[in-house]
């Protein structure tokens, strides 16, 4: 009988393979939107972007190893709200995970929404001739607005389309993706300095009615709007580190699938989760290092770096004079200029617009295992951890994330309150998130020690101390930094620390709102006879 | 509700009042396998076996309306997460009894699409597809094993139409999927070698008809014309993995 199983449990085939673990990972730190996006930002940092990428890769690897362990031992739906509130305790696992995991998210809807307008609607619109349409989202508030409903309407479907589809839709956009990078690249290296100008002079003329000249007009701006980050250099200096705080909105969130892995086969796998993660991780660095060297070798870094000042510095309100160029200075759009055969320009920013699309999903998918875990252990109503008989969309949960987000974006896209300034708050709240999770990876082994030890990761040691509980100390240090920085912010680099009176109200009137919600339900389930502290010590069932 | 009787008659009760319902409900799994081997049960064991059921996907919705009517209640959880592939109810005075139904085709190691064969048989899936339900098992256990020679000692291999276990639709699937193909000719090698080292009960005409019956279907599969993407699946083979993973999971 040697040639037969054992075999004695329920077969469970979950839904994701680890190969749509690793895409959703590397959508997650998105190049093209989040990457691009906060480049753009990027124009006033001393220490070069190359080195800022690969320091922060290495301190996020450390992130990986710690998430991957934690996957490896409990891997459950929630994510962080599970591992923290059996580890760290129920006041603390709700109130962390549900404002990095739900709350935060509403504000990301509107930055969701404002890269849609930039990198999918502007560019096609554009290449397609409709000129007004284009400037009118690239350049309204109205825009900005109609961008992140549209946004919500998509993100919706795609959860309603449960992790099976939704997982089709993000591999087909990655190959598309990949494909349309590979033709930006291939542009970019193929091209010359000359080429680019005059090409972006002609196409921006066309298509978007800008004035001519737009190239040396925008590097003027540009200049005097104080564009100075240099492309690399600055080694490991401070300058280099001040940049990571910033650099981090695009790259901090390999592990973003760490709510989802309940339902990832092999993942009680220590190796695979890490290798999931840490090629997203890898070969994203490696790419953006190759993107950002063809951006320079054509269009030139000092120009990229000043297109994106003379943009922002418009969009925050420190000059009234508008950008030459009418739209956001996107790398793809630049490299379709390249070639004047639309058709060409057109299947880029198509299949470029295919990283937003593949990546959309991420804004709400990951947030509504954290609401069901909460409501599975009664700290919201049952309610929300059902799905419409109909359609199986999880109706209420997506309830709890759309209708604040359309408040939101609603503030943010009309910048009221100075709202336009809490963009880095998107990270902020996710990173003390993070920091709750680190803590309680270091205290695993110790407060958890039968779990630990029957975990596939108790073999990992560096000389004697568990390896989770060292990767914790080191990326655990580096949220400390960040969190010094954008909290005290000592160099006023990054506008959301405590000199913000809109970013101190937003931040802590969410984490009183995840207080008052969490005591007011372990109050109401006390009376119905329930002890929260009980229910919060078992480990979920997988 | 603990006898295998009982199971028997609880499973055959709960497709009946599915149907009355418009719920096309069809069991696989052992009291499947047992309804197809009562002319000679000798090769089923089991002593409480889970009920599982298949459902067309458009019946997904009537799934959890038609199970609370029947005295069973959901796994909110399992079902939150899964409810779209898969459901699990628990028989209310009885929870350590409980049904597990797919929703749509049937998927563990290898995908068997049954779009539009769940009214083949009233009672179960067809024949054919309930032995690749064991067949595509790559881990195959004694248990599995077991079923496979029970429903091949209880029917004829052949013309699905004649109420045997089809070997067109066996062959037809094996011919497009070289994972599956690839897993159930290793199987039958698997069974082959447990009956010619046999210690099963069997008697010598029954192991001759059993090896015979395996042997049609060998036959059957080698000589179906393969497809372009099965030839080329087969020149990868083994280096790269030809199943999804199952996990073992204690609900």
């Amino acid at each position: 009988m040697s040639n037969l199983f054992v075999r004695k449990a329920t077969g469970l085939v979950r839904s994701w393979s680890v190969f749509d673990a690793f895409v959703y990972a590397f959508f997650s730190i998105n190049l093209i939107t989040l990457g691009l996006y906060s480049f753009s930002q990027m124009y006033y940092f001393e220490g070069g972007m190359i080195n800022a990428l690969i320091v922060s890769a290495v301190f996020i690897f450390f992130e990986v190893i710690v998430y991957a362990g934690l996957i490896a031992v409990m891997p459950r739906s929630g994510g962080d709200y599970v591992w923290q509130s059996r580890i760290l305790g129920g006041a603390v696992g709700f109130i962390l995970a549900v404002t990095g995991w739900w709350f935060i998210l509403w504000l990301w809807v509107p930055l969701y929404g404002d890269m849609f307008r930039h990198i999918v609607l502007v560019p096609i619109l554009g290449i397609l001739g409709a000129k007004d349409i284009a400037l009118w989202f690239a350049g309204t508030d109205h825009g900005a607005f109609l961008a992140s409903l549209i946004t919500l309407a998509i993100v919706s479907v795609f959860i309603a389309l449960g992790m099976k589809t939704y997982a089709k839709i993000q591999k087909y956009s990655f190959y598309g993706g990949i494909l349309g990078l590979f033709l930006v690249i291939l542009l970019l290296l193929s091209g010359s300095p000359a080429e680019f100008k005059a090409g972006l002079d002609a196409n921006a003329t066309a298509l978007f009615g800008a004035q001519p000249g737009v190239y040396d007009a925008t590097a003027a701006l540009g200049a005097e709007a104080g564009a100075v980050t240099p492309l690399a250099g600055g080694g490991l200096s401070l300058a280099v580190f001040l940049v990571l705080p910033y650099m981090v909105f695009f790259n901090l969130w390999p592990n973003w699938g760490a709510t989802l892995y309940g339902e990832v086969r092999g993942a009680t796998d220590f190796k695979r989760n890490v290798a999931g993660m840490g090629w997203a991780l890898g070969i994203t660095t490696l790419l953006a290092v190759i993107l950002l060297y063809a951006i320079s070798r054509t269009i030139g870094w000092d120009f990229y770096v000043q297109a994106g000042a003379a943009w922002w510095n418009y969009v925050w309100g420190y000059t009234d004079v508008p950008p030459a160029l009418p739209v956001w200075p996107y790398p793809a759009l630049f490299a379709a200029f390249l070639t004047s055969n639309r058709l060409l320009q057109l299947l880029v920013v198509v299949l470029m617009s295919l990283w937003w699309f593949g990546w959309s999903g991420t804004v709400f998918l990951s947030s509504t295992r954290v609401i069901f875990a909460a409501a599975f252990d009664r700290l919201l109503p049952e309610k929300v951890a059902e799905v419409d008989e109909r359609t199986g969309t999880p109706i209420y949960a997506l309830l709890l994330m759309v209708i604040p987000s359309v408040l939101v974006a609603f503030l943010f896209s009309y910048n009221i309150a100075n709202f336009q300034t809490l963009t880095l708050c998107s990270t902020l709240v996710i990173a003390v998130t993070y920091l709750g999770t680190t803590i309680s990876a270091i205290l695993l082994p110790y407060v958890k020690p039968d779990l630990y030890k029957a975990s596939p990761i108790a073999q990992y040691n560096i000389f004697g101390i568990p390896l989770i509980t060292v990767a914790g100390v080191i990326f655990g240090g580096f949220l400390v930094f960040l969190l010094y920085e954008w909290i005290l912010d000592p160099n006023g680099l990054y506008g959301i620390g405590i000199s913000n009176t809109s970013s101190v109200i937003y931040m802590l009137s969410m984490y009183v709102l995840a207080a008052i919600i969490y005591f007011g339900f372990k109050s109401a389930r006390k009376r119905q006879g329930i002890d929260m502290d009980k229910v919060q010590a078992e480990i979920p069932v997988e | 509700m603990q006898t295998l009787e009982e199971l028997f008659r609880e499973m055959k009760h709960l497709v009946e009042a599915a149907g009355e319902q418009q719920l096309h409900l069809r069991a696989f799994g052992g009291l499947a396998v047992l309804a197809h081997s009562q002319t000679n049960p000798k090769l089923f064991q089991r002593e409480a076996p889970d009920l599982d059921f298949l459902a067309p996907k458009t019946d997904r919705q009537k799934l959890e309306p038609f199970f609370r009517q029947m005295g069973y209640s959901p796994d909110k959880h399992f079902n939150l997460l899964n409810g779209m592939r898969r459901q699990i109810y628990y028989y209310d005075p009885s929870p350590s009894l409980h049904v597990d139904i797919l929703i749509g085709d049937f998927e563990m190691c290898h995908k068997l699409p049954l779009d539009g064969r769940l009214e083949l048989d009233p009672l179960t899936i067809p024949l054919a597809d309930l032995l690749l339900t064991k067949a595509q098992v790559v881990q195959l256990n004694h248990k599995d094993a077991l079923d496979i020679l029970s429903l091949l000692l209880n029917n004829e291999v052949g013309d699905e139409g004649q109420g045997q276990i089809g070997l067109t639709r066996i062959a037809s699937l094996c011919a497009q999927d070289w994972g599956l193909y690839k897993t159930v000719t290793l199987n039958i090698q698997r069974i082959e070698e447990l009956l010619s080292g046999s210690q099963l009960p069997l008697t010598l005409d029954e192991q001759r008809l059993l090896l015979q019956r395996l042997s049609q279907i060998k036959t059957a599969i080698e000589e179906t014309p393969k497809t372009l993407a099965w030839q080329m699946r087969a020149k990868v083979g083994t280096r790269v993995r030809w199943y999804i993973e199952v996990e073992e999971v204690h609900q």
